[in-house]
């Protein structure tokens, strides 16, 4: 318990710094939110009256003391260009960015964790390794590619799904749904094969593992053995896998949310960048940071459960 | 199928052999036209050394066939049944039940994330289970509820090997096989395991066959002995018998190269009053706070050999790497000869006091870089020329055949001499022997520590030889220290210490390697 606080502690430090090396480093790239809104088509006197009316003149202490200070208040900040609150603008997309995330962690987590078992039980079967190889080839292929296929497949051979998604950023659940499948199932397969091999893998080397004998010459059936010898002691690694993956599935949908036009947090990302809206790039960045530090922490706290000797203190 | 089991017994092999798959037929086979035939309730020790093919028998007589080995003709039958072609279900069936196998590797022989109750629980069901297992968990000498629900790391050694027996026990099999039962226990504990398995036999009346190297493990416990080398079994006869008046001639070797506390195979050379070694109230800490060493006072002469007897835990190898710099004293003084102030970090010592120290590790698999060949790995950082490496090598017994070898091409034995002709090329005034010989064979080990005895008297250099074998040290040094938990307990020549030991702990020492030489 005490390690565990102390992990948190030292996230939460490390969440600070990073946030305030984010500030500090949009800050210092050109162009602000006034630039932003009035283009290329700014006077130097316009742009310098739009600083004066949002404090933008300040010094950069000054500034990340007021950000900041908004931010513990729950204040993400205002985007001048949209005319918006930030969180206005991002919460809708970081909402259908979740769906989409859940949707795909539901398809390719257990599956994953189901396959690479069953395939890590029989590693020299032929099946298992054709498998195996394959996934290679879905875990290198850029998503635009798995996309594309997808897309070809489930959208113009077979329409089941909605090939683009044509859905204002604040649809209801219901409308949002079947624009969910086609990049939830993108982001699936990259998954899937991730998880799935660490599991086939991991699997594999427990199997061999002089305490699995142990339990088998003890009498052990085959049902115990999978449920209480092998699969405990093949997690750990699977879900370092899955935690990663799943704060991917959050922070790392960019090309796959264009590839559909899917209004999520990726794509917002994207036009935030390109219209160079400072004040709605920062929360998008802390965001990524906090789902990684969380995810991590996460992932840190279950291996413990699997594995009583990082629980314990003596030896 | 046809048995040939008769009523009363309750294994057999007949005309076994087995081979590596796809090796050519006239290759020297795993195990060659093996007969044995084990009664009911009967005792059977195997003792051989490495690569006899006494554990791919014993598993064998469960039915286990290791990957890339297969049965070549002959048949296994064990109580009836022909283990090799029985289904995954029928094995379950069988295993813990009728015959029930404990492997060697005891530290990863139990399921790191279950307690030891679990573990009974995979196979023990029914209302009182806590009750059963309380109970056969006290027949193997662990007593009382606390050790249900320990993890396999909160136990020690001798416990893990207890509950393995526990465990192998629990539904009353009538055929235990025991492959290494103590050989990663101290020699203390692993004696106590082997009194409790030998009560429990007599008590419970299974067939057992218990594999070791060491003989007297094996003849402490089992009536029958089978010796066994390269394949075959080449002596098999009662006990007593097999011991006293061996007829192979490599059972002889094999009795013979049992180092004895009365029988020594280094004499005394002789010594001077010049100190290589002085430590004054020395003190080691590792980790935290555990006290390693405390307060140990020591002197050693030119041309001495002094001996360290300790267990896992007593510091006598954390004494070791305090003194060639591994490891950094903690408190009290450490000197060379020359006054050379030794607590002073291994890289900040002068390159004189660096070669006049040198060690040889345990294992020669992880000190010799498996990359280099043996020419390489000698001369590389004792630069040495190669008329001085080839002179060395001859001096341990190794001739000019090995100066181009790597590693994977030398027996263990092979590999530990080349370790210690680095040692010697370094031309060291101490040189420190950390359980040199106990990864080694014990016809082996005779002659190494032969080699060893005459390059001593030769030379005339100070060794410092550690040891868990009270026997083997007796045999080789002058003067013996005993370590318990970082104290020194006892110190003073052999003749002393083993004529009249004054410590319980050094008695107990004593007590069970003089059984081991009369059985």
């Amino acid at each position: 318990m005490k390690n565990l606080a102390r992990r948190v502690v030292f996230s939460l430090a490390t969440f600070i710094a990073l946030a305030v090396v984010s500030f500090v480093g949009v800050d210092a790239l050109p162009g602000d939110g006034c630039t932003a809104l009035l283009g290329r088509f700014g006077t130097n006197a316009k742009i310098e009256a739009c600083r004066q009316e949002n404090n933008l003149n300040d010094s950069v202490v000054v500034r990340l003391k007021d950000w900041s200070g908004d931010l513990v208040r729950g204040d993400l900040g205002y985007s001048i260009k949209r005319d918006e609150q930030v969180s206005k603008i991002i919460m809708p997309r970081l909402r259908n960015t979740a769906v989409m995330a859940a949707v795909a962690a539901l398809i390719a987590f257990p599956s994953a964790i189901v396959v690479g078992l069953l395939l890590g039980r029989y590693p020299r079967k032929r099946i298992s390794k054709a498998v195996n190889q394959f996934s290679v080839i879905a875990m290198t292929l850029p998503e635009f590619v798995i996309a594309t296929v997808l897309w070809l497949v489930l959208s113009i051979w077979i329409p089941i799904f909605p090939g683009v998604s044509v859905m204002p950023s604040n649809a209801s659940l219901l409308q949002l749904l079947p624009n969910v499948w086609l990049p939830a199932l993108t982001l699936a397969v990259v998954i899937f094969a991730h998880s799935m091999r660490t599991m086939r893998a991991s699997v594999t080397n427990v199997q061999n593992m002089p305490f699995v004998e142990s339990a088998r010459l003890r009498g052990t059936n085959e049902r115990k053995m999978i449920k209480r010898h092998i699969v405990p002691a093949a997690l750990p690694p699977v879900v370092n896998v899955v935690a990663l993956d799943g704060a991917w599935l959050l922070t790392g949908t960019f090309v796959t949310e264009a590839a559909f036009n899917f209004q999520g947090l990726g794509r917002l990302a994207i036009d935030a960048i390109s219209d160079r809206d400072t004040a709605l790039i920062l929360p998008i960045i802390l965001f990524g940071l906090a789902v990684y530090l969380v995810s991590s922490l996460l992932a840190d706290s279950l291996v413990r459960v699997f594995d009583p000797r990082l629980r314990s203190s003596n030896r | 199928m046809i048995t040939t089991l008769t009523q009363s017994q309750i294994l057999g092999f007949s005309n076994v052999t087995v081979r590596i798959k796809n090796e050519a037929r006239d290759s020297r086979p795993i195990l060659e036209a093996i007969d044995l035939q084990l009664e009911r309730g009967e005792t059977l020790g195997i003792v051989g050394g490495s690569g006899s093919g006494k554990s791919t028998l014993l598993r064998l007589a469960a039915g286990v066939l290791a990957p890339g080995l297969v049965l070549d003709q002959g048949e296994v039958t064990t109580v009836g049944k022909n283990l090799l072609v029985a289904t995954q279900a029928e094995r379950s069936n069988i295993y813990g039940s009728v015959v029930a196998l404990v492997a060697q590797s005891i530290g990863e022989s139990l399921t790191p994330h279950l307690t030891v109750l679990s573990h009974f629980s995979d196979t023990v069901s029914g209302d009182v289970v806590d009750e059963r297992v309380l109970e056969s968990l006290a027949e193997v000498g662990l007593g009382g509820e606390k050790y249900l629900y320990r993890y396999p790391h909160q136990l020690s050694g001798g416990e893990r090997q207890r509950v393995l027996l526990a465990l192998a026990l629990v539904r009353s099999p009538q055929l235990l096989l025991l492959d290494e039962p103590t050989s990663a226990l101290d020699v203390s504990i692993g004696s106590e395991v082997l009194t409790t398995i030998d009560r429990l036999q007599r008590s419970r009346g299974f067939a057992l066959i218990c594999v070791s190297h060491d003989l007297g493990v094996v003849s402490q416990i089992s009536k029958r002995i089978a010796v066994m080398n390269q394949g075959r079994i080449v002596e098999l006869g009662q006990t007593s018998q097999v011991l006293r008046s061996p007829s192979h001639e490599y059972t002889k070797a094999l009795v013979s190269s049992i180092p004895k506390l009365d029988q020594r195979i280094r004499e005394s050379g002789s010594q001077n009053n010049e100190t290589v070694l002085v430590c004054r109230g020395l003190g080691i800490v590792r980790g935290q706070t555990t006290r390693a060493i405390d307060s140990l006072d020591l002197e050693i002469k030119r041309g001495e050999v002094l001996g360290i007897i300790g267990e896992s835990g007593s510091g006598k190898s954390s004494l070791l790497s305090a003194i060639c710099g591994l490891v950094s004293v903690t408190s009290g003084s450490l000197h060379d000869g020359d006054g050379y102030d030794l607590s002073t970090a291994l890289q900040m010592r002068p390159r004189e006091v660096l070669s006049s120290i040198q060690m040889v590790f345990q294992n020669p698999d992880d000190s010799l870089n498996p990359m280099r060949t043996v020419a390489q790995s000698l001369s590389r950082y004792t630069q040495a020329t190669n008329s001085e490496v080839s002179s060395a090598l001859l001096s341990v017994g190794l001739g000019e055949q090995f100066l181009t070898r790597r590693p994977r091409e030398m027996s263990g034995g092979e590999k530990q001499r080349a370790a210690i002709a680095r040692a010697l090329l370094a031309k060291p005034r101490l040189l420190l022997l950390d359980e040199v010989t106990s990864a080694l064979d014990v016809t082996v080990q005779a002659a190494v520590m032969k080699t060893l005895a005459d390059l001593q008297r030769k030379l005339n250099i100070a060794m410092i030889i550690v040891s868990h074998d009270i026997a083997l040290v007796a045999s080789f040094v002058d003067r013996i220290l005993v370590l318990r938990h970082g104290q020194l307990v006892e110190q003073g020549s052999v003749d002393a210490v083993t004529n009249s030991p004054r410590d319980s702990y050094t008695r107990n020492l004593l007590d069970i390697s003089a059984r081991r030489a009369t059985i």
